[in-house]
């Protein structure tokens, strides 16, 4: 759940104001907005990244100030997906979403039996079990950003931003994102699961709550139509 | 995978351990009176020199290629041996006698090298791409070098013959006495390095991820400079600046680990950058002869065309 | 061309001739041929330097040493009043000679010893080149030099190719001669520019002598076959950098009575060696000479561990009391060096010239 009261968002100055909003957990939520809207900015926010310009926010029982001080709590409590990654050379998908345990792991940065069992788990979910082994640079785009919600669900934590995760794919290779972040969501209630978007017929198809940024205000739509969110924009 | 690393590991453990045999006893067999004390005065340290540069370099070209986020960083190319040589020119022209001792030495060149560190890493984010970051690191590099060259002309000709041979960089001038010193913080680097290797895996993935992992990655980059520092500074300080290692070990470890575990690299890189240098001062003794070759004249005949293979592969 | 037999084949042949057709021409060839007779060059050690004399002068022949062809060949018909001196060899050359008053540019004037070139060039009638590698061929077309002697090193200077075709350039080789005696003799060359030849000569052939009798009575003194070994050189980074057996300091040595321990090694310039195999050889060594510092102290501090070569113990030379003096004054002065040499090598450390034994 997410909690925001009498926030401002923004670097030099106030992007979005927001005056009282709760997220219930167990839903994943599309942010919707123009260009410049500042989409990127709260997401910069959630993942504590960017402090608030004035109020409080807060990711489940953490208010946002201490999981800013707090980097090993932060990383349990919030991952993030970007809208691309383009590989590293010499790091396979394996080694990649492995990279997921980080925040679980001992000052080594051994894996253990359980770390890799989780990896393996998630890698199967995602029918990525047969790329373990390929290099992370010469992975399809798709496979790439799969991978990446791979690792962000190995992080294993209840909340996950997503900054335009499928502005890059093709078709299909959005739905099987949507998809399987959808039942990321729905494995566990207390998940919640925010992501950017310019896609609007394919959110409202999928029937998910919307965020809507317009003129420095934000409004959530539990239930949106097209004309709703037209209108907003 | 994990297997492969494993025998990677222990082939080069048993090939240091091979080199190390023929270095000691097959190419300076004991002879004459003096045996003894030439082996522990000279061919000890000499040995113990190529080992702990060997892997100190390599260790610290390996920090900073994953500090830059960049594969062709190392500590000569940017110009971390030049800070270092720098602070040394300055010490050795400067400095009172009785002030020449071991560790103002050390201190001197892990000084110059950390500002030089610091600075190349300050500007490093200023430029786009690793070409610019390479020709500014060739120019600071000049740069210090004309700040000698003005220091010199002040200095007698002794001091200027001393920072000339130091310049020239050097496995035999390490005595017996110097090399406990040098080990103890090679293998501090080594050791503070492994309980890195978390924050260094996640910063594969850049600042912004690696933040997200929970990496406090200021604070981490800091003691990577730090850590770097005392590794390029010390050596530099013992056997002058050496050339190549640090750029091309890393490279060689993460081609044929085929791996970004940082766990794995720092053990890789470290045994393989000895064998490397232990390799070049053996190919130096069997050459002796009929050639006698500086060790940076090998380093740079084996080092360079890797090193510019790797560039031509990086487009 | 002109040796006697050739002469006495030619003289002859034109006799018979002369019999037979033109009485004339006998007394006119006999003549001409008796001028050439005299004409045969003067120095006897040197390889490079060549002079013959002529009626109105001196021809003079430089060979360039690497590629043995002639560098330079000139006459020297007036003597010159204003030479330009690269190196302090040179000067300590003219100096040799009481000739510094024709000197008009030095290099490197702070390294100077001979108290009169200094004050010349504390009173600016001799200008300071500064160094001898980036001269300034301006400041030399100042001073109006007409002749320039620099050390030849190969390939000469963009500034020497700058002076004018009528200024006298002369690549001095004398650095690279095989023995001590064949460097001194370019002596001749600068008494010829000065107009003061003969008296050049009386001085080499004084040094000569000197050199010959110290020669001799080192290899008088000498009954036992055990002569004192010598090493020659220090460490430069990995590589210990000392005279080949065929130099002229090889030479020097052999002549003061000295074992050298790179005697046998092929080449006139320098051996490089590995610091292993100084010290496989270095137990036998008796006496080090020239590590280029001026004391113990000095060679700890460049390199910690000299104190375990096993010559370190031993008594160690250099000329590094006096430096200046060594390269002004050496080159000229052969008979110095192998009496210092010579006396060294029987264990005497006073009343020598250049070296001094290192506290």
């Amino acid at each position: 759940m997410i909690t925001i009261q009498q926030a401002q968002v923004g670097y030099q100055t106030t992007l979005i104001d927001i005056a009282e909003l709760v997220l219930p957990a167990g839903q994943i939520y599309a942010l919707i907005g123009r260009n410049g809207s500042g989409k990127s900015t709260l997401l910069q926010t959630l993942i504590g990244q960017l402090p608030l310009r004035a109020g409080s926010m807060s990711l489940g029982p953490y208010a946002l100030t201490e999981l800013q001080s707090n980097a090993a709590l932060r990383a349990r409590q919030v991952s993030f997906v970007a809208s691309m990654f383009t590989g590293v050379e010499a790091l396979t998908l394996h080694a990649y979403v492995s990279l997921g345990r980080v925040p679980h792991l001992g000052a080594f940065g051994r894996l253990q039996a359980t770390d890799l069992q989780f990896v393996d788990k998630v890698l199967q979910a995602l029918n990525l079990s047969d790329l373990a082994q390929k290099d992370t640079r010469k992975l399809s785009d798709g496979e790439r950003q799969l991978a990446s919600l791979a690792r962000a669900i190995v992080q294993d934590t209840p909340l996950m931003v997503l900054d335009e995760p499928a502005s890059f794919l093709d078709y299909f290779n959005r739905e099987l994102l949507l998809d399987q972040l959808l039942h990321w969501v729905q494995q566990d209630t207390a998940r919640t699961a925010v992501f950017s978007s310019h896609d609007i017929d394919l959110c409202l198809q999928i029937g998910i709550p919307m965020l809507v940024l317009h003129q420095h205000k934000l409004t959530l739509l539990t239930k949106p139509t097209k004309q709703e969110v037209m209108a907003l924009l | 995978m994990m297997q492969r690393s494993i025998q990677l590991l222990l082939g080069t453990g048993i090939v240091l351990l091979l080199l190390t045999w023929v270095h000691l006893f097959v190419l300076q067999p004991a002879q004459g009176a003096n045996s003894s004390m030439i082996f522990w005065e000279f061919q000890v340290p000499r040995l113990l020199s190529a080992l702990l540069a060997g892997a100190g370099l390599s260790l610290s070209g390996l920090l900073m290629q994953n500090l830059f986020q960049n594969p062709m960083a190392g500590p000569y190319v940017l110009g971390i041996n030049s800070g270092a040589s720098l602070f040394i020119s300055l010490l050795i022209l400067g400095a009172a006698p009785s002030f020449l001792n071991e560790f103002s030495y050390v201190s001197a060149a892990m000084t110059g090298a950390f500002l030089a560190a610091s600075f190349m890493f300050v500007v490093s984010k200023r430029v786009q791409n690793i070409q610019s970051l390479l020709v500014i690191g060739l120019m600071f590099a000049s740069f210090t070098g004309a700040i000698e060259s003005v220091l010199q002309s002040f200095a007698a000709p002794e001091q200027v013959k001393q920072l000339f041979i130091w310049n020239m960089g050097s496995l035999q001038q390490m005595s017996a006495a110097q090399a406990p010193w040098l080990g103890a913080i090679i293998v501090f680097g080594i050791v503070a390095t492994l309980f890195l290797v978390k924050g260094l895996n996640a910063l594969v993935l850049g600042d912004a991820q690696a933040f997200q992992l929970g990496v406090k990655v200021k604070q981490l980059k800091i003691v990577i400079l730090f850590v770097t520092a005392l590794l390029a500074g010390s050596i530099t300080a013992y056997c002058g600046p050496i050339a190549f290692v640090g750029l091309a070990i890393p490279n060689l470890s993460r081609a044929l680990l085929k791996t970004q575990d940082h766990f794995l690299l720092i053990l890789f890189s470290v045994l393989a950058g000895s064998c490397f240098l232990v390799a070049i001062d053996v190919l130096i003794l069997l050459l002796d002869p009929w050639l006698s070759i500086p060790v940076n004249v090998l380093t740079a005949v084996i080092g360079a065309p890797y090193v510019a293979y790797l560039m031509l592969r990086q487009r | 061309m002109y040796n006697p037999a050739t002469f006495q084949m030619f003289r002859s042949l034109i006799s018979f001739f002369g019999l037979v057709f033109f009485f004339l021409l006998l007394g006119c060839t006999d003549q001409k041929t008796a001028a050439h007779a005299k004409n045969e060059n003067l120095c006897e050690h040197s390889q490079y330097l060549r002079i013959y004399k002529y009626q109105k002068g001196y021809k003079v022949e430089i060979l360039d040493p690497d590629q043995q062809r002639k560098l330079h060949v000139f006459q020297i018909q007036e003597p010159y009043a204003r030479i330009a001196v690269l190196s302090a060899t040179h000067v300590g050359m003219l100096s040799a000679l009481g000739q510094q008053e024709k000197i008009c540019a030095v290099s490197d004037a702070k390294y100077l010893l001979d108290p009169r070139v200094k004050r010349l060039v504390q009173l600016k009638r001799i200008a300071d080149l500064q160094t001898e590698l980036g001269f300034s061929a301006e400041k030399l077309l100042q001073r109006k030099a007409q002749v320039v002697v620099y050390s030849g090193f190969g390939n000469e200077s963009q500034q020497l190719k700058r002076l004018p075709a009528n200024m006298l350039k002369i690549a001095n080789f004398e650095w690279r001669e095989k023995t001590p005696l064949a460097r001194a003799e370019w002596l001749l060359l600068f008494g010829a520019l000065c107009g003061q030849f003969d008296e050049a000569q009386q001085l080499f052939e004084e040094i000569e002598a000197n050199y010959i009798r110290i020669q001799k009575e080192v290899q008088q003194n000498n009954h036992s076959n055990q002569l004192p070994v010598l090493l020659s050189g220090n460490l430069y980074g990995d590589q210990w950098i000392a005279p080949a057996g065929q130099s002229f300091e090889a030479h020097l040595y052999k002549d003061a009575g000295l074992g050298y321990l790179f005697s046998k090694e092929e080449g006139t310039g320098s051996v490089f060696k590995s610091l292993a195999e100084i010290l496989r050889k270095g137990a036998a060594v008796g006496i080090w000479l020239n590590p280029g510092l001026p004391s113990r102290k000095a060679i700890l501090k460049q390199y910690p561990k000299a104190q375990f070569f096993p010559f370190f113990k031993k008594p160690i030379y250099c000329y590094t009391s006096n430096t200046n003096k060594y390269w002004e004054q050496a080159a000229a002065h052969p008979d110095w060096l192998l009496s210092d040499l010579s006396r060294i090598a029987s264990g005497q450390t006073k009343k020598l010239h250049f070296y001094a034994l290192l506290k």
